[in-house]
């Protein structure tokens, strides 16, 4: 279930032309055209805007019509429609004797006019044009934003598009990072474009290179220069002192241990009075705080600063599940010498059908010919997994396995709609992404039908059905016990879709959220699916249903691996604590976010513990999250190849407050 | 090891010896590893015989012989009488005679006689190097260039197309005395060049030809084994399927049986009940119900003859550790068995450091300063090694520093304990792993015992191994260091078994299944791989001597059952691998274990699971199938039917059968 696209929609806000006109833009994913926005601006700078797309059946549809005053900013604002999990939207903002008012699915509030912008929730992309000329005829180019926060914006140069001169900018206060969005000579919005998501007007839907390219490169400028500041290369080596260290090998917590780290490994492991004199070792001492192997997050789709957001959490392995097939390794690329902040990163190809609910990826196949050139392309391009996607057919599933598998790669996915996970274990899945597949395995032949959101539908309702105890449930579970089959079951991700609440923030989120930057706080609210009447039980209890599931699954000795496929870092914590929720114990869930995915994952040579020879991935916590496993949010320092870095100075960084120091 | 050098063993154990016809004498010059390390002197009597004396040291080691033949017209021994002491210093007192029709023979090892119909050739137990020139010469002037050998066996010359030349040595290649042909250089003067990496003999005038005798040799060796190669490997076409097969998973070490593998290219793709796997376009292997499991590791290698890796492939080993060898002539043979011109398994590389003594091993790779020491491992790690193994004449004050840089580079860090430290301090200071039991028996007599240089590392541990019991608390307490330590064990058990077996002259007791089927001048060797190399007990040690294996199993068994790590080890021939199982199953290690030991537990301790160790889709294609259920009887590990490599399948019967050794019988 990708949701990567989250981080490039909470600032896509919308954008508006200034000339009375009609101007229909095509709304791409991955390259692939999905949807289409249409603009009509009327004399008094009132505005209409139609916006809509498809997403493997998600995706906003949005009507909106807003007013505008002479610097531009909205004096009205009406948005109907549903958003991307298709929850029904309807937003008002209006502007009354100095008096802002607005309400939203979620917010409604009211505050002095005094020349602020208000920021819609679910606006159409032109929203963020609209925006970028109002900063521009903005004092200082800057404005207090509405419902919070402020916004300006930078001119980043031009560049020549079938002879238009298209300029480009970045407006710094929506998200963690910068906002590009071009205008034309006129100051009409141009395009706004990522690797992932773009709105362009038809005639511009091929020439969106050299924009790319220069977002890529004020994109990678700023990278390099957070770089540059927050990760600190000891000088000989780093010595640190007095830590309690946890060994995911035997579980164990050895008080009072130094490490020695030289370049990027761990080279001694001893007692603190065996390691007293070391020459030319930086000394960090750990005052006797939780020193454990990095963490992994085996789900992730990287965009944006998702590396700064892993290494601030102690992520210092990721895998990519699923992402474009050039910048994306570029990004990693990136990541490797340093040049820009992230974990390690193994990547899994994703391969999907065709059709309406086909994934956003160029990869798409519907022969066994095709299939095999994916996954020969992803192999020779230093993939080490496939990952399969919900359309593709269930014949041609076998054959990418067995290419996968001639090929040295593993085979992992959602299984495919008209299949069940037994038949796509047996087919030769290595692993499971999504712990509805489990449940859905039940209830399949019955639904078959899991390329819409039925998958997540009717485990909302049928979930609870399928307790441990049942027969057929014991039995699936000694089938992947047998088979060794590895789930990957981003637990976070039902909570938030089964809880119920659209309206409130995201679980797992809530002591984060009030740290955030204004505008990025306001999308941290729950995915929630819509509740059908009748069914308020029945959502109530799929979640606890699939944390005991999990638990069983556990139990029986079924491999299971962290990940978050949602915010990164900050919702693999939470992760972390579903699982000690579900009853598993902390020290046993640290043991799968470490030893296990490296296990895994064929990588435990290098990682997964800290003992000699093995990188120096390693995090430093306040409190004992093999005790307590939310301790595991209070992660003082990250260690990643012997490099240092403070997660502190990353939030900050990234505009995010300080995390309140421990009572 | 005291024989670490268990690799050398398989050069020397053909150093036979020359005549001369000059008055006077004729010397060679001794060399092991290129170092000068002794001298052959050849004179003719003035009743013609020929008298040698040949001597050299290594490490301690070495033979004193002085012995004096006279052979006949057609270079046939008449009469063979030497003294002296062998490699091991165990005496030497050999005669033979011919008279009419009749032979009579006696050395340590054998006594007989035989009444003669035909040509023979009397090859002496331990005969100095010339004595292989002496046979080379009879070979040539016999009929068909076959003569039949006493006390048993037959050599010949392998035909050439095409003489191969230096100077004016001409090399010739004598079948029957190994594995692999053993060559020698014939001089037009007369005198003869013995030339390997290990072991020379080399007349002074031959000096500077060592270099191309040595190249050429290679070359031809290379030559050969990728004959063999192409005869021996088959690489299916379209894919390989074994059907019905009982698949061995040594992750939870259960057996399905009436399973399917199938195999596409390199690795494994399938792995599914019989009826889901069709076999249309690929080559079926009809398993019939046998064992199917991963290949196994053998982690105490020293790859130097052309049949180790081959024999490696017969025993079903897919996977190797080296643990010491030379840099160069290795790490070529490493590249044929990976491109697949010569048979071999994947070897994953440990390289070797010692301090100079005179007990160092005699590798190039010293190391008295840390700067020395620090070079060599950034050398190792330069050139793809995986591994770092010390010996036992390295200071102790290095060894942290030569750990240190070793985990700095990724490397693993192993070896021997060296002297004047305990097995705990060598963890302490950053061993991973621990090679040969015996350091483990070492520790509990540290610090009376210290120099361990010597031959006292196993002297020692055969007098008091039996008082060490695992029930002792010292005992415990160290048991439950290694664990907390996670130091893996490599204890080589089957040399230990010949070490201590009490008796000079028996063949090393974990061979007996195979001797019968191994080349006769193999299965003769005193110094070779089939020896037992043992020390003869003390007088009123004979018990404690008796006690020390079982007393070591013991305290294997408690280790294992502690949860330490274990990888077996041979530390000489491949075929003692399966012994050494069988000893771990001896000790009480359920025999399921100990398949996951050399599997899979192998794999996990190089970390390298991740493509090996176990039969699922996406490893490598290194799988044995086993005619038995060694899962229960460890004993049926021998009886392997068809090992698979990365795809490509082998008859071990036709590998042996292509290295003079006699298949076992169905």
């Amino acid at each position: 279930m990708l949701r990567f696209l989250a981080a490039a929609l909470l600032a896509a806000c919308g954008a508006h032309a200034a000339v009375a006109a009609t101007r229909t833009d095509t709304i791409t994913i991955q390259g692939n055209a999905a949807g289409t926005q249409t603009v009509d601006a009327a004399a008094g700078g009132r505005v209409h805007a139609e916006y809509a797309y498809n997403d493997r059946g998600r995706g906003d549809h949005i009507t909106a019509d807003w007013t505008l005053d002479d610097a531009g900013r909205p004096t009205r604002y009406e948005g109907r429609g549903n958003d991307y999990m298709k929850a029904p939207v309807e937003e008002h903002f209006s502007i009354a004797a100095g008096t802002a008012s607005w309400h939203s699915r979620t917010e409604r509030g009211e505050a002095p006019a005094a020349g602020a912008f208000y920021v819609p929730n679910n606006a159409p992309p032109e929203f963020l044009g609209v925006l970028a000329r109002a900063l521009l005829k903005a004092p200082d180019h800057r404005l207090a934003l509405l419902p919070a926060g402020e916004a300006s914006i930078e001119a980043q140069g031009s560049v020549q598009v079938d002879g238009r001169e298209l300029h480009h900018y970045r407006i710094t206060g929506l998200g963690f990072t910068p906002q590009p969005i071009w205008l034309d000579g006129e100051g009409a919005t141009a395009a706004i474009v990522s690797g992932w998501f773009s709105v362009v007007p038809a005639a511009l839907a091929k020439g969106l290179e050299p924009l790319q390219a220069a977002q890529e490169a004020a994109d990678n400028a700023w990278s390099a220069r957070l770089a540059r500041e927050l990760v600190r290369a000891p000088k000989g080596g780093l010595l640190i002192r007095d830590a309690r260290v946890f060994d995911p090998r035997d579980l164990s917590v050895s008080e009072h241990t130094s490490v020695l780290v030289r370049g990027e490994r761990v080279v001694r492991v001893a007692p603190d009075a065996a390691l007293q004199a070391v020459a030319d070792a930086e000394v960090l001492d750990a005052h006797g705080r939780f020193l454990m192997p990095g963490l992994w997050d085996n789900h992730q789709h990287f965009s944006d600063v998702d590396g700064l957001l892993d290494l601030a959490n102690g992520v210092t392995s990721a895998r990519d599940m699923a992402n474009d097939t050039d910048a994306f390794l570029k990004r990693v690329a990136r990541f490797d010498d340093g040049s820009e902040i992230g974990p390690r990163v193994l990547k899994a190809g994703i391969i999907d059908g065709t059709g309406e609910f086909a994934g956003p990826t160029k990869m798409r196949v519907d022969s066994a010919e095709d299939a095999i050139k994916d996954v020969d392309w992803y192999a020779d391009h230093g993939y080490v997994q496939i990952k399969i996607y919900s359309s593709i057919k269930p014949e041609l599933m076998p054959l990418i396995a067995a290419r996968a598998h001639e090929r040295g790669l593993r085979v992992s996915g959602h299984v495919p709609a008209l299949m069940s996970a037994r038949q796509f274990v047996e087919g030769g899945a290595d692993e499971i992404q999504h712990l509805n597949f489990v449940v859905l395995n039940f209830l399949f032949p019955g639904v078959q039908e899991t390329r819409n959101r039925d998958r997540f539908i009717k485990v909302a309702e049928h979930a609870r059905a399928f307790t441990p105890d049942k027969p057929e449930v014991r039995e699936f579970v000694a089938f992947l016990k047998a088979h060794h089959t590895v789930l990957d079951p981003t637990m976070t991700i039902f909570e938030d879709l089964f809880s119920g609440d659209p309206t409130a923030i995201t679980p797992g989120l809530e002591t984060l959220a009030p740290r955030l930057p204004p505008q990025v706080r306001r999308a941290m609210f729950a995915g929630a699916l819509p509740v059908p009447k009748g069914q308020e039980e029945a959502y109530r209890a799929a979640f606890p249903a699939m944390l005991a599931l999990l638990k069983s699954l556990h139990d029986a000795g079924v491999t299971i691996i962290p990940g978050t496929d949602a915010l990164a870092g900050y919702q693999l914590h939470h992760e972390l604590e579903l699982y000690a929720k579900a009853g598993i114990a902390p020290a046993e869930v640290l043991r799968m976010a470490t030893l296990v995915p490296a296990e895994v994952m064929g990588v435990t040579r290098d990682r997964g513990a800290i003992a000699p020879g093995k990188y120096a991935d390693l995090l430093l916590v306040d409190g004992d999250p093999s005790r307590d496993i939310t301790d595991i949010r209070k992660v003082a320092t990250v260690v990643k190849g012997g490099k240092v870095y403070d997660p502190a100075a990353i939030e900050r960084a990234l505009g995010i407050l300080p995390r309140p120091a421990s009572p | 090891m005291t024989r670490s050098a268990g690799w050398l063993l398989a050069l020397t154990l053909t150093c036979v010896a020359g005549i001369a016809d000059g008055a006077e004498p004729r010397v060679a010059t001794i060399l092991i590893q290129g170092v000068e390390s002794g001298r052959q002197e050849v004179a003719v009597d003035a009743d013609g015989a020929t008298r040698a004396e040949f001597s050299y040291r290594d490490r301690g080691w070495g033979d004193d012989v002085s012995a004096r033949w006279r052979v006949d017209a057609d270079g046939l021994p008449l009469e063979y009488v030497a003294h002296g002491v062998d490699r091991a210093k165990a005496s030497i007192d050999e005669t033979f005679r011919r008279t009419g029709g009749r032979a009579q023979w006696k050395n340590r090892r054998e006594a007989g006689e035989s009444v003669l119909h035909d040509a023979v050739f009397y090859l002496p137990l331990n005969p100095p190097p010339e004595f292989r020139a002496v046979l080379a010469r009879a070979l040539l002037a016999a009929r068909g260039h076959r003569l039949r050998l006493l006390p048993s066996g037959e050599a010949w010359l392998e035909p050439t197309d095409a003489p191969t030349r230096v100077g004016d040595y001409v090399l010739y290649y004598i079948g029957g005395l190994d594995f692999s042909p053993q060559p020698v250089w014939l001089g037009r003067g007369g005198d003869a060049v013995l030339a390997s990496e290990w072991f020379s003999a080399v007349p002074p005038r031959a000096r500077m030809q060592l270099a191309p005798m040595l190249a050429a040799q290679q070359r031809l060796g290379a030559e050969r084994s990728a004959r063999l190669a192409r005869e021996l490997a088959h690489a299916p076409s379209g894919g390989l399927l074994i059907r019905d097969a009982r698949v061995f998973d040594p992750r939870d070490l259960s057996v399905t049986p009436g399973t399917s593998v199938l195999v596409r290219g390199e690795r494994i793709v399938r792995v599914a009940p019989d009826a889901v796997l069709a076999d249309a376009g690929v080559e079926v292997v009809d398993a019939r119900g046998r064992l199917l499991m991963p290949g196994l590791w053998d982690n105490h290698q020293h790859f130097g003859s052309d049949s180790d890796g081959a024999l490696d492939l017969a025993n079903g080993i897919t996977s190797a550790r080296d643990m010491a060898n030379n840099v160069d002539e290795f790490a070529a043979r490493v590249r044929r068995y990976d491109d697949g011109s010569e048979l071999g398994p994947r070897v994953l590389k440990a390289g070797i450091i010692d301090g100079r003594s005179e007990y160092s091993v005699p590798i190039d790779m010293y190391a008295d300063t840390a700067d020395e020491a620090l070079r060599e491992v950034d050398w190792y790690a330069a050139h793809g090694y995986a591994q770092i193994k010390v010996y036992n004449s390295l200071k102790p004050a290095l060894v942290p520093l030569v750990a240190e840089r070793a985990h700095a580079l990724g490397l693993r860090f192993s070896g021997h304990v060296p002297a004047f430290m305990s097995a705990r301090q060598f963890v302490e200071a950053g061993a991973d792993e621990i090679q040969h039991f015996n350091f483990i028996v070492l520790n509990f007599l540290y610090p009376q015992l210290q120099e361990t240089r010597t031959l006292d590392r196993h002297l020692k541990v055969a007098a008091h191994a039996r008082e060490f019991t695992p029930a002792q608390p010292r005992v415990r307490e160290f048991v439950e260091f290694l664990r907390a330590h996670h130091t893996v064990l490599d204890p080589t058990l089957g040399i230990f078994e010949g070490f201590f077996c009490g008796d000079p002259a028996a063949p090393l007791p974990g061979l007996a299944p195979v001797l019968p089927r191994l080349p006769a001048q193999v299965r003769r060797d005193p110094q070779g791989i089939t020896a037992s190399s043992a020390f003869v007990p003390p007088k009123g040690e004979e018990g404690a001597y008796r006690a020390a294996i079982p007393a070591m199993l013991a305290l294997l068994k408690a280790l294992h059952d502690a949860g330490v790590a274990i990888v077996p080890g041979t530390d000489t021939t491949p075929y003692m691998l399966h012994h050494e199982l069988v000893l771990y199953a001896h000790a009480g290690i359920a025999p399921a274990d100990v398949l996951r030991l050399a599997t899979l537990g192998s794999a996990r301790v190089m970390g390298v699971d991740g493509e090996r160790g176990v039969i699922a889709p996406g490893r490598l294609a290194d799988m044995i199938l086993v005619d038995g259920a060694p899962e229960r009887d460890i004993e049926d590990l021998r009886r392997i039917d068809l090992v698979v490599k990365g795809g490509r399948w082998y008859d071990p019967r036709a590998i042996e059968r292509a290295f003079g050794i006699e298949p076992r019988s169905r």
